[in-house]
């Protein structure tokens, strides 16, 4: 026992004892034997880094557009855009003892990225004008460019515009909401017209919408006229640009009477304001 | 006084390029800084009971460094706490240090994960070899020596599992995974479980 005492901690521990046990014949044959080979291996497998080293150089020197490129990719995999600095600074803030929730909190947001639509919800809410919509901070199905239509179009009615296209704080649940297509306020019973030619997709009610009506253009697009007092187009029917679907009305979730008007692409949603005059 | 056996495998290469190649420079320095700071502090414990430094391995979990002088248990066990204790004691200053400069809250933060991580019950981290002194000083090299290993790979497992279930469940970056599953691999091949080549 007094032996292990005073040994010395890696000259006895280079031996583990499982190892030995595994691989007793070849420790048998004593050490001197192992030592070339070890070491051969060891250069092979330096000469083999050495190697990979020089052909990433020599790409970066000879592609340096494709260098970056991957350098790029293999930076985005490797910390999927963690911030590590953000973090171990979260990290010594909650050791400084600042509010110890907030410091967890902003380790988390630097490790795992902030909770989707919130915090767009948040720099929107804390300040409308100076941030302007990217593709970073609205949903996915937003189009924010404008697109062209390769069609003829009109308002579909006379009003005002009371909402526009994106963040803003639902009239109804008080809460923030993105808001997918454009509030024209109008009177009650003020004919709502097709914004181009086109077929009657879908007329329905539903407790959001109110009563609506989905017209579908050509190249793809669809336009939805909502909170419709009634629907004067039938599923199916062609219409022509300018045609009568609908009465404007405040039928759903509303606080007045209003057309709510979407412009559809596929699966996304196009900001009106581009195609109408309000 | 022998000239300080240095060695390094390929992959801490490799590991130390991709480091330096990704991370923003101000976090190289500040874990440059931290990881020289707790190898000082076990060389400076080690001068303290006469020791001779042997060599310094250099590993993709850290530096280990080499003795072969004889040791009591007890001075051993102080100069393997040395390290993380640095770590700990500079967290605490930097941290301090960070109401008046921003900055050093970074350094705070890198030197209290450094030392936090180096007391992990994996072989080759100091924790370990913590644990390692404290079950040979009880029951024995022997038994110490089944325990840590079992350990390890208890550990290392459980942190594997742990990584692998919060990247499938948050997402984020797999670099826990790939720590965890370098220290699960190693502890793997500590039991003689896994072959490779032991790089010398």
């Amino acid at each position: 026992m007094s032996d292990y005492h005073t040994a010395g901690r890696r000259v006895e521990r280079d031996h583990v004892p499982f190892r030995q046990q595994f691989e007793a014949s070849r420790h048998s044959q004593g050490k001197r034997e192992e030592e070339p080979r070890q070491n051969s291996r060891w250069l092979r497998q330096l000469l083999a880094s050495a190697l990979l080293f020089a052909l990433l150089v020599g790409v970066k020197v000879a592609y340096p557009d494709v260098a970056e490129q991957y350098s790029r990719r293999a930076r985005a995999l490797l910390s999927n855009e963690t911030d590590f600095a953000a973090a171990f600074s979260a990290v010594g803030r909650a050791v400084g003892g600042e509010e110890m929730g907030q410091a967890i909190n902003d380790a988390y947001v630097a490790v795992f990225g902030p909770a989707e639509e919130t915090e767009a919800v948040a720099v929107m809410a804390n300040d409308r004008t100076a941030l302007a919509y990217t593709e970073d901070n609205t949903p996915p199905q937003a189009e924010l460019l404008q697109s062209v239509l390769g069609f003829d179009y009109a308002d579909p009615v006379d009003g005002t515009l009371s909402s526009a296209f994106g963040y803003r704080t639902h009239p109804i649940g008080n809460d923030q909401r993105f808001h997918y297509g454009l509030d024209i306020a109008a009177e009650t019973g003020a004919i709502i017209r097709s914004f181009a030619d086109g077929t009657v997709l879908a007329v329905g009610e539903s407790s959001d919408l109110g009563k609506y009506v989905e017209v579908a253009h050509a190249n793809g697009y669809t336009t939805l006229y909502a909170h419709c007092s009634k629907i004067t187009a039938s599923s199916g029917q062609s219409v022509r640009l300018g045609d009568p679907i609908a009465e404007v009305g405040e039928s759903g979730e509303t606080t007045g009477p209003h057309l709510h008007f979407e412009i559809h692409r596929d699966t996304k949603y196009l900001n009106p304001i581009y195609y109408v005059t309000y | 006084m022998s000239p300080i056996d240095i060695r390094a495998t390929p992959l801490t290469w490799l590991f130390a390029l991709s480091v330096a190649v990704f991370a923003q420079p101000r976090l190289t320095l500040a874990l440059l800084c931290a990881a020289a700071l707790h190898e000082l502090g076990h060389i400076a414990v080690l001068r303290l009971f006469n020791g001779t430094l042997k060599g310094l391995a250099f590993t993709p979990f850290g530096a280990e460094i080499r003795f072969a002088h004889v040791m009591s248990y007890g001075a051993e066990a102080l100069i393997t706490a040395a390290g993380p204790a640095v770590n700990l004691l500079c967290a605490a200053a930097f941290a301090t240090l960070g109401r008046r400069w921003e900055g050093a809250y970074l350094h705070a933060g890198v030197h209290t994960v450094l030392g936090l991580y180096n007391l992990l019950p994996i072989r080759p981290l100091d924790g370990e070899r913590l644990m390692w002194i404290a079950l040979a000083w009880c029951f024995g090299p022997y038994a110490a020596d089944r325990i840590c290993a079992a350990l390890s790979l208890a550990v290392s497992a459980s942190l594997t599992a742990l990584a692998g279930w919060l990247l499938l469940r948050f997402g984020g970056t797999p670099f826990f995974l790939l720590a965890a599953g370098a220290l699960f691999w190693r502890s793997l091949r500590e039991m003689g479980l896994v072959k490779t080549a032991k790089i010398r």
